[in-house]
């Protein structure tokens, strides 16, 4: 079934009209039911889901936000998206998480917040004592920090019980790196950064 | 009022099917202009508000499409192929505001990423303490745990604190002193 747009047409005689107003009556109310509580039902009008098809970005209208589901440079799946005017726009469901914590190798792993905030986090260890932690490894499509982030170290692992004699602190920040001091070699420890 | 399907019917003379196709036409600019600016209005077609009716069933995208969705009282994310998030759900497991070595907090991200985050004390005898995780939402993957001292009513002092034995549901912590209160955070799937 189709929708007919233009009709009926004023050369039309009602007979010639008929299928193609009938056919329209039909498939509004089929498509409108797709995602809608469709006519006659209780909350008609109301939505039963939004399905966001995979397309291309939006440009929303004047103090307008769009939301909208495309394909992603750094996930390589399709996510949700919301572009408020004039401005870039902002993933919602973007995650990449390469691996679990382990304490058999260095990790990073990434996600957004709905605000646009960027977090990494990731687990390394202090050995030497001195380490520095690439926000944006070779290999790995990992988004960009615009700012220097905010930085969180935690000594720690999952393996056995430690001596708790171990420090870190992070210094040395900036949108690509940081750098981690601690009084311990061999430490583990895990850490986060977020900022845009 | 009610939206009429198979109008007009072909035996049907104009007179007969008029009132009901312009019954159709009110019905379908009323019901379409809940949630979206109706027809003749500025930006017709945008959405005004998207109001979500509550789901029984998971809807079941297809292809690239993602659904988002409404189930008892909160908002669903949901993929072709089935993975689903609830990402307006607040957990608490325990009280609020959080007693020590009770509960913690939970929540999970619109990306599908848990995070829980609660606070606790290690134990005086042994220096250590075992912070319970169980409940919703579950780690079906070692969290990433972040800790952190957390002196109360003032009164500080610098300790080591170091994480170990971390698990799914549970991960411990030890330092150099007793009565250390300390914050956590979980990040992970």
């Amino acid at each position: 079934m189709a929708y007919t747009i233009d009709i009926p047409k004023p050369t039309d005689i009602i007979a010639v009209s008929q299928p193609d107003l009938r056919g329209n009556t039909n498939e509004v109310s089929t498509i409108f039911g797709v995602d809608h509580e469709d006519f006659n039902t209780v909350g008609a009008g109301s939505h039963k889901k939004v399905t966001f098809k995979a397309g291309n970005d939006w440009v929303p209208g004047a103090n307008n936000i769009v939301m909208y589901n495309k394909l992603s440079a750094d996930t390589g799946l399709y996510e949700l998206f919301y572009r408020r005017t004039g401005e870039a726009p902002i993933p919602l469901t973007e995650t990449r998480v390469y691996d679990q914590f382990t304490d058999a190798a260095d990790h990073i792993n990434w996600f957004r917040l709905p605000c646009g905030f960027l977090v990494k986090y990731g687990t390394t260890t202090t050995n030497p004592l001195l380490v520095t932690i690439l926000l944006e490894p070779i290999g790995l499509g990992f988004p960009h920090y615009n700012q220097q982030p905010y930085c969180y170290v935690s000594a720690g692992g999952s393996a056995g019980v430690p001596a708790a004699t171990g420090k870190v602190q992070a210094f040395s920040v900036t949108n690509l790196q940081f750098r981690v001091k601690s009084d311990t070699n061999n430490l583990r420890f895990t850490w986060f950064t977020i900022g845009i | 009022m009610t939206y009429v399907r198979d109008e007009p019917r072909s035996q049907d003379r104009l007179c007969i099917s008029q009132p009901k196709m312009r019954e159709n036409n009110t019905e379908l600019s009323t019901v379409f202009s809940l949630c979206h600016e109706g027809f003749n209005e500025v930006q017709a077609g945008i959405h005004k508000v998207v109001s979500l009716r509550t789901q029984t069933v998971e809807p079941v995208p297809t292809g690239n499409d993602i659904a988002l969705f409404k189930m008892v009282n909160d908002l669903f994310i949901k993929r072709t192929g089935g993975t689903i998030c609830n990402w307006t759900k607040m957990v608490q497991v325990g009280q609020w505001p959080m007693p020590m070595n009770v509960g913690y907090m939970s929540f999970k991200l619109p990306c599908g990423i848990i995070v829980k985050m609660g606070h606790n004390t290690v134990t005086a005898a042994t220096f250590t303490k075992t912070v319970d995780m169980t409940g919703e939402y579950a780690f079906t993957q070692l969290p990433y745990v972040f800790v952190s001292e957390d002196a109360q009513d003032g009164s500080y002092a610098l300790h080591s604190i170091v994480m170990y034995d971390i698990h799914q549901n549970d991960f411990s912590v030890k330092t150099t002193t007793a009565a250390v209160r300390f914050t956590w955070i979980a990040i992970g799937i």
